[in-house]
């Protein structure tokens, strides 16, 4: 048997209240001194809750608990039935108990009606936002709608007058902004392509990644950001650069 | 089921001052006994104990009369106890480092060693100490402590060894050696 094997052994026991152990029990704690000492101090913790099972309650307390019971049904006969309340606590060292003080540990009503009509009002206030920044969305998407005409909510013809729900809107006023930002930013890309000079390089100068040096090293006209790339990269920038000019109006 | 706590019970129903006084001299030591040994205090307890006894007469038409009274009341006053020292919010002190410091005692008496067993109830904690005061002053079982408390018969096992030898450590710490 192990320490912990009578360990779990001895409180079995003392949970069933077995006063004689067995004998594997009684063994190991011979040889364990340990155990023998845990075995010892609960049988003395065993012996010593024997003599406090007696408690002699004060000569005052009925006394104390039947005038502070007549109190709360005396003051208090109608709302005990729907509102329990805090029992009233009668000093066990005096005999009457005032009124007054009765009447100070019940529970306030008002208080819980204050509570209830914060928390209707907090409520409202909440619903009202609510349907306020509902309201501002519609307000904002019909002022965009009518600034683009068309352009927005395609499926829905201004002639109709039946509702859209407001998830359909978002995703239109998105979608056309999408739409908007994508088409700027691909007109700038493109003005921004055709006057930048390194697109327009001197006829006289070389294709920087034609040249034999650009395979061993990097020339200085090649710009810095691409220096860390691959040969390969290059060449297809190259070729993409190959595909813009050929592409580009004459004008421009 | 005892049939006189039933009559008694339906007495106390009707606002007979005679029944509910017996009721409460009959309890009174059940009821003070728990509140004294959770709490430590006798003035708490006797204030403890008198507002077990209200709410138990405030309740008294729910208690189901096919089951016994005793663990109904313990259950009342283990509830108003534990709340009791939530609201005084009244850590133990411990005492490791005094008791390390003590030197051995003498063998002493089981008076004496209640009194400690008393002082290392008010060193635990709360779920320890209620099981240790159902299953030792009040002489219930397991089943009945775990019916009390409302809790799984493995869980009161637990907090029950526990229990034990956190006051078999404090003994220890505090030099009392067995007689």
């Amino acid at each position: 048997m192990t320490c912990f094997d009578f360990e779990e052994c001895l409180q079995t026991q003392l949970d069933l209240r077995v006063q004689h152990h067995p004998e594997e029990l009684v063994a190991h704690a011979v040889i364990c001194g340990s155990c023998r000492s845990l075995l010892e101090q609960l049988q003395q913790i065993e012996a010593a809750t024997m003599c406090w099972r007696e408690v002699d309650p004060p000569v005052t307390l009925a006394n104390a608990v039947i005038t502070a019971w007549k109190s709360v049904t005396t003051i208090e006969p109608e709302t005990q039935k729907t509102n329990p309340a805090q029992p009233v606590i009668v000093p066990m060292k005096t005999d009457l108990i005032s009124d007054s003080n009765a009447l100070s540990r019940k529970p306030n009503t008002s208080s819980w009606a204050a509570s209830f009509a914060m928390i209707a009002s907090a409520i409202a206030v909440c619903v009202m936002f609510a349907v306020g920044g509902q309201v501002s969305r519609n307000a904002k998407y019909a002022k965009q709608r009518a600034t683009n005409g068309a352009a927005v909510a395609t499926s829905h013809s201004p002639s109709q007058a039946e509702p859209i729900a407001a998830n359909d809107r978002q995703l239109d006023v998105l979608l056309h902004d999408a739409r908007e930002a994508y088409s700027a930013l691909a007109s700038q890309a493109l003005q921004h392509a055709s006057t930048a000079n390194f697109l327009l390089p001197p006829a006289e100068t070389t294709p920087p990644f034609r040249t034999n040096d650009a395979m061993h090293g990097f020339p200085d006209s090649l710009s810095r950001p691409l220096s860390p790339w691959g040969h390969e990269l290059r060449d297809a920038f190259d070729s993409l650069l190959d595909r813009i000019f050929t592409s580009q109006d004459s004008s421009t | 089921m005892d049939g006189s706590e039933v009559e008694l019970v339906q007495s106390c129903l009707t606002g007979h001052d005679a029944s509910q006084r017996k009721f409460v001299e009959q309890f009174q030591g059940l009821i003070f006994g728990i509140c004294l040994r959770m709490l430590g205090h006798s003035q708490d307890a006797e204030d403890v104990a008198q507002e077990v006894f209200l709410r138990a007469f405030r309740n008294l038409h729910r208690w189901d009369q096919v089951r016994p009274l005793r663990p109904w009341l313990l259950t009342i006053a283990a509830n108003r106890c534990r709340t009791h020292l939530e609201e005084r919010g009244r850590r133990p002190i411990p005492c490791d480092l005094q008791a390390d410091m003590l030197p051995e005692k003498p063998p002493s008496q089981p008076q004496d060693d209640a009194e400690e067993v008393q002082n290392a109830l008010l060193t635990l904690r709360l779920e320890y100490r209620q099981c240790f005061v159902l299953f030792y002053q009040q002489d219930l079982s397991v089943e009945e402590v775990a019916e009390i408390l409302n809790r799984p018969e493995g869980t009161i096992k637990i907090w029950l060894h526990r229990a034990r030898k956190e006051i078999a450590e404090y003994f220890r710490k505090r030099g009392f050696r067995p007689n």
